[in-house]
């Protein structure tokens, strides 16, 4: 199945350039602790060129990096029908863990 | 199979001790990013959340909260639920008893001597301690050594010709049982709900509780 992986950063309307991303997970490579209330996803670069990296921060309760990325990991190994799966939507208030509060994305 | 990724905690726990602590008045003391961790963690709720633990060692003059029932003199006692830390400078406090008759404890307000505390770190939260990688960006594993495996992955800041490289540590000549335990967790949709812990230093978790390989460590 090939999965896509939706985040927002939380402007509304959610209308200007890199307000959204959606992103094949094949390209996700890395994630880890930043802080104890951030924590960062590493893709290969989304527009394919082979450049930087494409990256997420998400804000989170402070102390809980480790289960937002076991909650990351349960998002990611889901199966939807249209393969489409929410990791951090701050637009829509939708998280796939309850202990992510906002969306950050970086170098696109 | 599902997508798996694979974690790897990098680092020990984080310790700092504060021994003498004057417990006459407020009962408090300072991580510091030389005695703790750099950085040192950040949010009211970080303890609350299990980021770390308080303990005291415990004397014969210290008063404790009726949670803790009467602990014996020189025992350590963790008091994490008594405690407090500041959103950002690293400070915590330790209610007292008359604050909080259930999980509050009154410090030696005599001797200070008496008042040992020690901060241990439970949960990783800066860069350094540990990293998920996308098992699907596994681009091989070689032996590196008598009682090491060194993984290497796709590059995380986007070089091409660049490689992660994670090593862990196992039983000598071990290896090629290592990438068996390896494969074998990946491969198994029904033991994989997304994120697999290969080798945690911070909180003494290996692959499999069976831990065929030995493995000991990881760097």
């Amino acid at each position: 199945m090939n999965k896509n992986l939706y985040f927002s950063i939380g402007s509304a309307p959610s209308d200007a350039a890199d307000d959204a991303l959606m992103i094949n997970a094949d390209l996700f490579v890395a994630m880890h602790p930043v802080t104890a209330t951030t924590s960062i996803m590493l893709f290969l670069d989304r527009a394919n060129t082979g450049g930087a990296n494409t990256q997420i921060t998400l804000t989170h309760a402070s102390g809980m990096n480790i289960e937002v990325m076991e909650d990351v990991s349960i998002a990611m190994a889901g199966e939807p029908r249209d393969g489409f799966i929410v990791i951090a939507d701050a637009t829509g208030g939708e998280f796939c863990s309850r202990h992510i509060t906002d969306c950050a994305l970086t170098q696109l | 199979m599902r997508n798996t990724n694979l974690y790897f905690g990098l680092t020990a726990a984080a310790t700092q001790a504060f021994n003498n602590v004057d417990c006459s008045g407020a009962q408090t003391f300072q991580l510091t990013t030389g005695g703790f961790n750099n950085p040192i963690p950040v949010g009211e709720a970080f303890l609350s959340n299990g980021g770390a633990k308080v303990t005291v060692t415990a004397h014969a003059n210290h008063s404790f909260g009726s949670a803790y029932g009467s602990p014996t003199a020189g025992t350590e006692v963790d008091i994490t639920a008594a405690c407090t830390i500041h959103a950002s400078n690293g400070t915590i406090t330790v209610a007292k008893v008359a604050t909080d008759a259930v999980n509050g404890f009154t410090g030696d307000a005599s001797t200070a001597a008496n008042n040992d505390f020690d901060v241990t770190q439970l949960k990783p939260y800066a860069t350094a301690h540990g990293i998920m990688y996308n098992s699907g960006k596994l681009a091989g594993i070689a032996v590196s050594g008598g009682a090491t495996t060194a993984l290497n992955f796709v590059d995380n800041a986007g070089v091409l010709a660049a490689a992660d490289t994670i090593t862990v540590t196992h039983g000598s000549g071990l290896q090629k049982t290592f990438m068996q335990e390896l494969t074998d967790v990946i491969a198994d949709d029904n033991r994989v709900t997304g994120m697999v812990v290969v080798r945690d230093d911070m909180r003494d978790i290996n692959l499999t509780l069976q831990n065929a390989s030995g493995i000991a460590s990881v760097a």
